[in-house]
């Protein structure tokens, strides 16, 4: 190193840093400087100490960096055969030639298909109302479903089928005609009330029509009577008419007729003249 | 006189294996204090100083044999103490997690402390107001002040061009001196 201690004109112009004391006012240890050069040796010493030393309580196989090339080596023969089992697949002829172009001829085409769909319009606000419209038809479609809580018996949807074609194409087979339910149709209802008021109006009529004759006809007095004969009847007129003693009546308003008295009496009277 | 002996002799002498650790102790003797006090005047603290130009010279042992003649030994050695004092310093900042100022600053505190300043008043004042430059000016000012070296080693050192180096040793200079003249 040159020094020029002396030329230090420089400092003319800064004359305040001219009268400082250019010495060095920093200071060592006693006897710093001659214990350094030992202090720097055993630094070094220690350094190369490291260097020597394997890392604490690491250690290798021996000869491993001696195989490492040789393994690595090998490592690498075997990734480029591996590499090369992909290599066996082929293209077609020119594929890669004409890539390009294909690619861009695509690319062409899904351009122009974009451009078509871009032709197509929707209503005015259509996309912003669009959610509101999908959600209030997911809530109606999920009220309508809620009937899913309905359950079937087990197998149920597995024998509907066949059940369904028992039910149709085996009846089919046996009634040829064409049945028609009576009980559930409107006119059979309406004819049956009409004729229930025919058969009680019948009735009331025929009642109400009733002529004395025939009431009597029907009483128990000309049943019992009409079993006997005429000429008996006379008969047995005369025989009581002529008896003076006799006050009986045949009939008494004010009496009513004994039924059994009078069975009694026709029968005597029968009797006495058959005898 | 071990500080006699050529950088050229030395380094041949380094060159056999025999003679190695004597030349590294010529070496060792004719350059540690110099590389010391560039290295002190950068860290201002001695126990710093101590650890760097001990990593040093052992950055000078790993690399001398790759070490090229055409260069000039001396300011090989002084870059490889420079970049030392770089790295020191840039990672007490992230140390601290300080800025660049914060550092000088604190580097001030340390000189006032220090045990091993016996500076008078215009000395410490001066200290203090080196330590308001920049790193590359505060670099410059001591290798230009204290070392006279010549702004072409200091080039070599600094890897930067001789006008640049002229132009920041007067900034750093102007920079002093109106330090100096506004406080007391």
């Amino acid at each position: 190193m040159n020094r020029d201690r002396g030329n230090r004109e420089w400092l003319n112009d800064y004359m305040s840093l001219k009268q400082v004391n250019p010495e060095n006012p920093f200071t060592v240890p006693e006897g710093y400087f001659d214990s350094l050069n030992e202090q720097v040796l055993s630094k070094i010493k220690v350094e190369e100490l490291k260097k020597s030393i394997p890392e604490t309580g690491f250690t290798i196989p021996s000869n491993y960096f001696e195989e490492l090339s040789g393994n690595i080596q090998a490592r690498v023969n075997v990734e480029e055969a591996l590499d090369k089992g992909t290599a066996a697949f082929t293209v077609p002829e020119g594929y890669f030639d004409e890539l390009t172009g294909n690619i861009q001829a695509r690319i062409s085409i899904e351009k122009a298909a974009d451009k078509e769909t871009a032709g197509f319009a929707v209503p005015e606000g259509y996309f912003e109302s669009l959610a509101g419209q999908i959600e209030s038809r997911v809530f109606v479609e999920d009220a309508l479903s809620e009937t899913g809580s309905f359950t079937v018996p087990a197998g149920y949807f597995n024998d509907l089928t066949e059940n369904i074609l028992n039910k149709t194409t085996l009846e089919k087979k046996e009634q040829k005609g064409v049945i028609i339910r009576m009980f559930s149709s409107a006119a059979f209802k309406y004819a049956s009330a009409a004729c229930l008021v025919l058969a009680l109006g019948a009735t009331l009529l025929l009642n109400r029509s009733s002529s004395p004759v025939e009431e009597h006809n029907n009483s128990f007095l000309h049943k019992s009577l009409s079993s006997i004969s005429v000429d008996d009847i006379q008969s047995y007129l005369q025989t009581h008419l002529d008896n003076d003693n006799d006050n009986r009546t045949l009939l008494d308003e004010s009496k009513q007729i004994d039924a059994n008295n009078l069975s009694r009496d026709l029968q005597e009277a029968l009797d006495t003249t058959s005898q | 006189m071990a500080a006699q002996v050529e950088d050229a002799e030395i380094l041949r002498k380094f060159q056999d294996e025999k003679t190695r650790n004597e030349a590294f102790n010529l070496l060792l003797k004719k350059y540690q204090q110099k590389l010391y006090w560039h290295i002190r005047r950068m860290v201002i603290d001695h126990d710093d100083a101590d650890d760097i130009v001990q990593d040093t010279f052992v950055k000078i042992w790993k690399n001398l044999p790759g070490f090229r003649s055409d260069a000039q030994l001396y300011t090989w050695m002084y870059r490889i103490a420079t970049n030392e004092c770089i790295t020191f310093l840039n990672k007490k900042k992230q140390r601290n997690n300080i800025p660049l100022d914060d550092v000088a600053y604190e580097l001030a505190d340390t000189l006032a402390d220090s045990t091993y300043f016996n500076g008078d008043k215009a000395q410490l004042k001066l200290q203090q107001a080196i330590l308001t430059l920049p790193e590359k000016q505060r670099l410059v000012f001591n290798m230009k002040y204290y070392d006279d070296m010549k702004y072409e080693e200091m080039s070599d050192v600094l890897g930067t061009s001789v006008g640049a180096l002229k132009a920041s040793f007067h900034l750093a200079v102007k920079k002093i001196e109106s330090f100096l003249l506004s406080k007391d």
